[in-house]
């Protein structure tokens, strides 16, 4: 489980002045300024800090929203 | 500074290098500006503007010549006197048979008893070769080996490939390995993990393929970690180091790795490109043995693997 606080934790820690709490969840992360290097760095990150394994490639998870929603795939549901 | 670790009994070392870097260079603020990349991505991440391109005429051989003419001029070197010469190489001369080595044994005319053998590593190779040569010399009785490095990837690489175009660049180096008071060989860490080996490849269509972000995960992830086992294995600690010398895969992941092990920044040396098995070499060579006197080699990338180790001067 991944809480929107934390993609927006992983991305102030990779990325140094930029205002993450400004960045709307729909934001693509490619037009909100963030390249593709920050987006591997904050993947691991997330990865270090929650335990979230992503796929080999997780280029579409280009937003907090998406992130979101792949976690949510990821955590095991009550039956 | 340092420790006062003896290494007399691991006395085959780095004793000299040469190096040859094709004249021709890729524009690379002209190439980012057609990937919609902005100048900053470019020299704060990339840190390659202008990666060296070999001729087309030129082989994998002929840059391992000339790098070994360039040896030649720092030092004196009697091709009667060498052991065994390695190339280690991914793009070899031709379709890889015979290997690059025995023709660079031809076009430097060696002798029959210098044995001469391809080792296939990509980045991690210079690092690798140091302890696969190391080893044949004790083995062998052997005094001398030259360890040739030369990685063309302008040979598999798709100009429009926006993972790739801007990072690598041509070049080879000889390095001339034997007994020598310059840089001793310490021990080394080294490793694969297979299991993502297909992240960096080349495909059936002869071009390369590279997954950005594993091949990220796994540097930021592993390298760190080898670097703290060789420092153990070696008696050493991080303030024993004078010089980290990183594969310099990209500057970006330079930066990283320094910001997680909590060392200063390391200088980015490369904007000539990433030349892969021949970027540490390149390193070395502008270092001064007798100033920096402790240094951790570290190599990553294809396989993915990595080799690190520590040089010091005595």
């Amino acid at each position: 489980m991944i809480t929107e606080q934390q993609v927006r934790d992983a991305i102030a820690h990779v990325r140094e002045n930029y205002d993450s709490q400004a960045l709307p969840v729909e934001a693509d992360f490619a037009e909100a300024g963030l390249d593709s290097l920050d987006h591997a760095s904050m993947l691991l990150n997330l990865q270090e800090t929650t335990g979230t394994v992503f796929s080999d490639d997780a280029s579409d998870l280009n937003s907090i929203q998406a992130i979101l929603d792949f976690a949510q795939q990821q955590t095991p549901h009550d039956t | 500074m340092g420790k006062s670790l003896s290494m007399a009994s691991e006395a085959f070392g780095i004793h000299a290098i040469g190096s040859y870097l094709p004249v021709s260079r890729q524009d690379n603020f002209a190439l980012a500006k057609k990937f919609n990349f902005t100048e900053d991505f470019l020299c704060s991440k990339i840190g390659v503007t202008a990666p060296a391109r070999k001729l087309e005429t030129e082989e994998t051989s002929d840059l391992c010549v000339k790098a070994f003419e360039d040896l030649c001029t720092r030092e004196a070197v009697d091709p009667a006197d060498i052991d065994v010469i390695v190339v280690v190489t991914q793009n070899p001369d031709g379709h890889g048979l015979p290997h690059t080595s025995a023709v660079v044994h031809k076009k430097l005319g060696l002798p029959t008893r210098c044995f001469a053998f391809d080792i296939s590593l990509g980045c991690s190779g210079f690092v690798a070769s140091l302890a696969i040569v190391k080893g044949y010399l004790e083995t062998t009785g052997g005094a001398r080996a030259i360890v040739f490095t030369a990685d063309p990837y302008s040979k598999v690489l798709k100009e429009d490939d926006r993972n790739t175009a801007l990072i690598f660049g041509d070049g080879a180096a000889a390095t001339l390995i034997q007994r020598t008071q310059r840089w001793n060989i310490g021990r080394f860490d080294m490793g694969t993990e297979g299991q993502k080996c297909d992240a960096l490849s080349v495909r059936p269509d002869n071009k390369l393929f590279m997954n950005g972000r594993l091949v990220f995960d796994f540097c930021a992830i592993n390298v760190p970690k080898s670097v703290q086992r060789t420092l153990h294995v070696n008696d050493l600690s991080m303030r024993d180091i004078d010089y980290f010398a990183f594969h310099p895969g990209s500057k970006y992941i330079v930066d990283v790795l320094a910001a997680r092990l909590g060392i200063a920044p390391v200088p980015f040396l490369a904007e000539y490109g990433n030349t892969v098995s021949s970027s540490i070499p390149f390193i070395l060579k502008e270092l001064k043995p007798a100033v920096t006197r402790c240094v951790l080699v570290s190599g990553f990338g294809v396989g993915l693997s990595w080799a690190t180790a520590i040089l010091r001067s005595v």
